[in-house]
Parts: C-alpha cells; sequence; structure tokens
C-alpha cells in the first residue's frame, strides 16, 4: 500500500485532472502510473516532470531502447522493484526481448541489443551513476571515439538524473505497481502481453 | 538479478581465501556510499560468475589490524585472490562490465 493516499483517476479535478489527462493522451486510457498518482499531490510539479520526462523520451537522438536499459539498470541499483517492472516494461516496448531486458538488469551493455555507441553510453551511465567525479576525459573520449555527441551525453546523464530522481520518489512513498504491469521480477519473464 | 553478498571478517577471509578458489572481496566502510552503488555490480558479477567466484564484503573500519595487514588505504578497496594469494587489487567504483574483465583471467583458469 502506498504510504500517501493516490487520487484514482475518476475522482481527479482541477489541475489534478489535467495531469492526469495529459499523462492518459500520451500513454493510452487507465495507465495514469502510481508515480504520476503521487506526484499529483503537487499537480503543477507533476506536470513538470512528466513534461521533463516526455523531452527526455522523444527529443533526443537516443534510442528508447537504451534510455529505458538505463532506466532499468538504476531501478535494479536502487532496489526500487517498481521501477524495474516499469521500466522492463517500457523497454519490452520498444523492442527489446526478456533476455536483453535481463542483461540490462546485470549491467551487462554487451546483451542488451545496443550498437556499440549505445554500448558505451550505458557503461558511460553507469560510471557517472556509481562516481561522477571520478569520470575522466579519457571516459568521454572513448564515448565520442565510437561517435557520441555532446547532446548524447547530456541525454544520457539526464536518463540518469531522472531515473534515480523517480527511484527515490516512488520509494520513498511506497506508491508500489500500477495494475497494467505484468513483469514477474524473480524470473523475468512477462506474464501476460503488454495491454 | 544479483547475488547477495556474504559479509566476513578477518578469520573468515582468512580461512576462505586459505581454500585456495578464487574470491572477490570489497573492503567498504559503512558511511560509504560509493560502496553502496558498488555493490549492485558486485552482486551482478557474483551471479554471473555462479560457483567460480565467492564475492564476499568486509567492514575495513571494523578491524583496523586487517586493514593494516592488507593496506587497505581507502573504500572501496577490491582485492582478487586466488590459489590463496592477492593477484590484483583496485579501488573505487568499477562497473559490472569492468569487473567481469578485471575478474576474468582469474576465474578462467
Amino acid at each position: 500500500m502506498p504510504f500517501i493516499e493516490l487520487t484514482p483517476v475518476e475522482q481527479a479535478t482541477g489541475e489534478l485532472k489535467q495531469l492526469y489527462d495529459e499523462v492518459e493522451r500520451v500513454r493510452g486510457a487507465g495507465r495514469v502510473s502510481n508515480l504520476f498518482k503521487a506526484y499529483g499531490k503537487f499537480p503543477a510539479l507533476g506536470r513538470a516532470n512528466f513534461d521533463r520526462l516526455m523531452v527526455l523520451l522523444t527529443k533526443g537522438g537516443l534510442s528508447a531502447r537504451l534510455k529505458e536499459a538505463v532506466m532499468v539498470a538504476l531501478a535494479e541499483i536502487n532496489h526500487c522493484t517498481y521501477c524495474v517492472a516499469f521500466h522492463a516494461t517500457a523497454m519490452n516496448a520498444s523492442g527489446a526481448s526478456e533476455a536483453e531486458i535481463l542483461a540490462a538488469r546485470q549491467f551487462d551493455p554487451d546483451g542488451i541489443g545496443l550498437d556499440p555507441k549505445e554500448r558505451a553510453l550505458f557503461e558511460f551511465a553507469l560510471k557517472a551513476n556509481g562516481d561522477p567525479h571520478a569520470i575522466t576525459q579519457a571516459d568521454v573520449d572513448g564515448v565520442r571515439a565510437l561517435g557520441a555527441t555532446d547532446a548524447d551525453l547530456v541525454e544520457v546523464l539526464e536518463t540518469v538524473n531522472t531515473g534515480n530522481a523517480f527511484n527515490l520518489f516512488a520509494g520513498a512513498l511506497g506508491v508500489g505497481a500500477d495494475d497494467f504491469l505484468h513483469y514477474a521480477l524473480d524470473s523475468g519473464r512477462f506474464t501476460q502481453a503488454a495491454e | 538479478m544479483s547475488a547477495p553478498l556474504r559479509e566476513l571478517d578477518a578469520a573468515g577471509l582468512d580461512r576462505l581465501v586459505g581454500a585456495g578458489a578464487p574470491v572477490l572481496a570489497e573492503f567498504f566502510g559503512p558511511d560509504c556510499a560509493i560502496c553502496r552503488r558498488l555493490e549492485p555490480m558486485l552482486g551482478a558479477v557474483a551471479a554471473s560468475a555462479g560457483d567460480k567466484l565467492a564475492v564476499v564484503r568486509v567492514d575495513a573500519g571494523a578491524d583496523r589490524a586487517l586493514a593494516e595487514r592488507l593496506a587497505i588505504r581507502s573504500v572501496p578497496t577490491l582485492i582478487l585472490y586466488n590459489r590463496g594469494d592477492a593477484r590484483a587489487r583496485r579501488t573505487g567504483f568499477a562497473t559490472a562490465r569492468e569487473l567481469r574483465a578485471w575478474i576474468a583471467p582469474e576465474i578462467e583458469t
């Protein structure tokens, strides 16, 4: 059970309804996640964070598979089981297999189905998350040598920031898994096809 | 998707290393943030290595004599043992991929 009351979609009014409507417009009916129901307690902040997420997922040059794989890995690091299930589902929607999702959960960039540049960016993201002040010019030059641009670096680092922020929020408020997720954490299998 | 890491004291570490099989020991401090971020990487390495490698944690602050004997100057410090000897060491954060590459020479022989 969440530690705070989450307002059901059908009871939302005003700014909260506007937030929920926007989430459903983008994700589909019935897919307002518990995370954004929790953010709905401060609707303007919820909207700002949803907009931030949409910029990250739709405006950048990196693949959805890479960004969701980074989110899966961060969720695993942060012990956010809800977030693992959510981003595993999103990674699957981007075409990743169960084995590729497991590779992300095991921090193995070679098993995710990424091209060399995005494999290096996945690794860069994990290094930055582990100890950002230990990143060196050589690390940056290494990903650049595989074709990464400065914009790619910003995009993947913001993926790390966003993942960590949402993991913290979900964990601290105990928001719990959404009923539209069907990913079994222990087996790494989907128990039914995505809705 | 990661294995829990066993925590050992000095005597436990000495027994495990003395048995001769490959051991990766993380010397950590309880207030070390980098150690907390490293441990999921170690857990993933432990899960993928299976019974070819024991991955353990040792509280470097709890046993100053051990830390002195092994010259642990900062945490996290990683020491890779094989056949009873320390074969390699490194400090700071490392990704699971870096760790898998680092341990490979010892667990493949």
